[in-house]
């Protein structure tokens, strides 16, 4: 019986949070689509083309697998961490907390919002790139897999952010200043094994770099090591992630006094 | 003997910075009751209503809801509860009937006992034909009542209600009575804080009186109101007089040459006072009191606790 008002109760929650991001779809889901055309063009394309071939592929084909991890991380990062410093700005987060709902359940309702969000981005930034790119599909599972357990490591990520962030400067910080850099950082542009030392091996202390790594092999068939063990290493950043947000929000911190 | 829908046991409550929230409460509100807690601004109204939620969290103490511990058993104490917030917390943004429908989700309803609750709760308060407007447009008196309407979504057993009419006008207010006695007709347990004097009065049948964290008075209405220590009568008179008459025992004094007042001292019959003014020529054309009783009795509480020496709780 309280599994089913779970369920209700989870349903509920994810049904509001992605009314929440398709009220204003321009602006949650657009500058992803936007970006991706524009790197295409301009660094796949225009630039490309001097550069030929990278790891046996198209340039453009070789950074299209950063830019839709790039869409679906970024997304459900700023997605649960603007609902929920939203929700307590507002202090409509009081409508969960004083609801019958465990906080492992506001948790989730919140994650998969993020989740939901950022795979939307991905599939959107893959389909325009279908025109500039010769998208492939080496690796079904490896592509989901890593695109999911991605998804969800940033949307906790997020909803972590959203418990602290004092202001809306606060909503953008970690997105611009860490998330974007370690993405650029981690691959997407370049193999990192071309790097020179010490910043190839720095590289390798770069969670992003595997993510970028695991779903190029997805679709492209071309990584630097095996898809699966990078799979279970976002797994386990995930339950540590999720397992901070848990506690954080069953102890109420920041949402109760 | 009823079971208590409320109770608190030794709560305490201090705030980062020594603000006291609650200094050691005691409350039950039994099964049915239709309770007003009163008090000045900051004497510890919301923070009560924050502790039975779980918004604020307690220092020590036991708070039980519907029989079930807020700290060990909040999932079975918040689903037996309904609660209108001092401050407007839903998001604005959203439709009226998307806010009432994500509520009772929250509580467990399936998506079509959602709809058709929400349905029947929006039409209870008056909104139904708001369903599908932004609560953005909606006037302060309505969104009090949406918040009052999502609050009975999931049909609690207890209700509370933190000010829900202020800045509410007159009508509205009066619906809003009307539906809280309906619901407490039907049984529900109300806890109401309110600083509209005559509307605890109106509504409530037990009061407790909340100051600087402490419970000042607390009791059956009637009786509270039955044990002032005096009421101040406003008497309009027949023809106008130069001076108060000195009467012993009572004190009287002219506001204007046709206005006397009179401060009643507990035990005298109006009765008393009539046959005593006629027979000193004094005619009354008219009588009310100077204040609400229930004014009075808050305000002679607040009195005496504020005289009282530090520690001493009334």
């Amino acid at each position: 019986m309280r599994l089913a008002a779970y369920g209700f109760a989870y349903r509920g929650m994810v049904v509001k949070q992605v009314r929440r991001f398709l009220r204003a779809w321009v602006q949650n889901l657009l500058p992803s689509v936007v970006t991706t055309v524009l790197f295409l063009v301009i660094f796949g394309h225009l630039i490309g083309r001097e550069l030929g071939t990278m790891r046996g592929v198209d340039y453009a084909d070789f950074i299209l697998p950063g830019l839709i991890i790039l869409a679906v991380a970024t997304n459900a990062y700023s997605n649960v961490t603007l609902a929920f410093y939203g929700a307590r700005l507002q202090r409509h987060i009081e409508e969960l907390l004083v609801a019958p709902l465990p906080a492992w359940l506001i948790v989730a309702g919140f994650a998969t919002g993020g989740v939901i969000r950022g795979l939307l981005a991905g599939a959107l930034v893959a389909l325009v790139a279908i025109p500039f790119t010769n998208l492939q599909l080496h690796h079904l599972a490896a592509t989901l897999g890593i695109a999911l357990i991605s998804a969800l490591l940033f949307a906790l990520a997020g909803l972590l952010n959203g418990l602290y962030a004092r202001s809306f400067d606060h909503t953008s910080v970690v997105a611009t200043f860490v998330l974007t850099p370690l993405i650029y950082l981690g691959g997407l542009f370049y193999p990192v094994e071309r790097m020179p030392e010490p910043w190839q091996s720095l590289a390798v202390l770069n969670p992003l770099y595997y993510m970028i790594e695991g779903f190029r092999y997805g679709l492209l068939g071309t990584g630097s090591f095996a898809w699966a063990a990078t799979f279970w290493v976002l797994v386990g950043a995930t339950l540590v992630v999720g397992g901070l947000a848990w506690a954080l929000v069953a102890r109420g911190v920041r949402i109760r006094t | 003997m009823t079971a208590a829908a409320i109770a608190l046991q030794s709560v305490a409550k201090r705030y980062a910075g020594g603000r006291v929230g609650l200094a050691n409460v005691d409350l039950e509100v039994p099964a049915g009751r239709f309770l007003g807690l009163l008090g000045p601004n900051g004497a510890g109204k919301t923070t009560l209503v924050g502790l039975l939620t779980t918004l604020v969290r307690a220092d020590r103490g036991s708070i039980r809801v519907c029989e079930y511990d807020v700290a060990t058993q909040a999932v079975a104490a918040k689903a037996c509860m309904g609660v209108v917030p001092q401050e407007v917390n839903f998001n604005s943004f959203e439709p009226v009937g998307e806010i009432v429908e994500a509520q009772a989700a929250y509580y467990g309803l399936s998506p079509r006992r959602a709809r058709e609750r929400t349905g029947e709760v929006l039409k209870q308060a008056g909104l139904l034909d708001r369903r599908e407007q932004s609560a953005w447009g909606l006037s302060g008196g309505m969104k009090r009542r949406l918040m009052i309407a999502r609050a009975l979504v999931h049909r609690p057993r207890v209700l509370l209600l933190d000010e829900p009419t202020a800045g509410v006008d007159l009508e509205g207010r009066h619906a809003t009575w009307e539906l809280l006695r309906g619901l407490n007709a039907d049984g529900v347990t109300i806890l109401l804080t309110t600083h509209y004097l005559e509307e605890a009065e109106t509504l409530c049948d037990t009061l407790a009186i909340l100051d600087q964290g402490e419970i000042v008075a607390r009791g059956d209405t009637g009786e509270l109101l039955h044990g002032l220590n005096v009421q101040t009568l406003v008497l309009e008179l027949n023809a106008p007089l130069d001076a108060a008459p000195a009467l012993e025992g009572l004190a009287m004094r002219l506001t204007d040459r046709w206005t006397l007042e009179v401060d009643l001292p507990q035990g005298m019959e109006v009765n008393d006072l009539f046959d005593r003014l006629g027979a000193s020529g004094v005619r009354v054309a008219g009588v009310r009191n100077k204040r609400n009783r229930l004014e009075s009795l808050f305000l002679q509480r607040i009195a005496e606790r504020a005289a009282a020496p530090p520690g001493r709780g009334t």
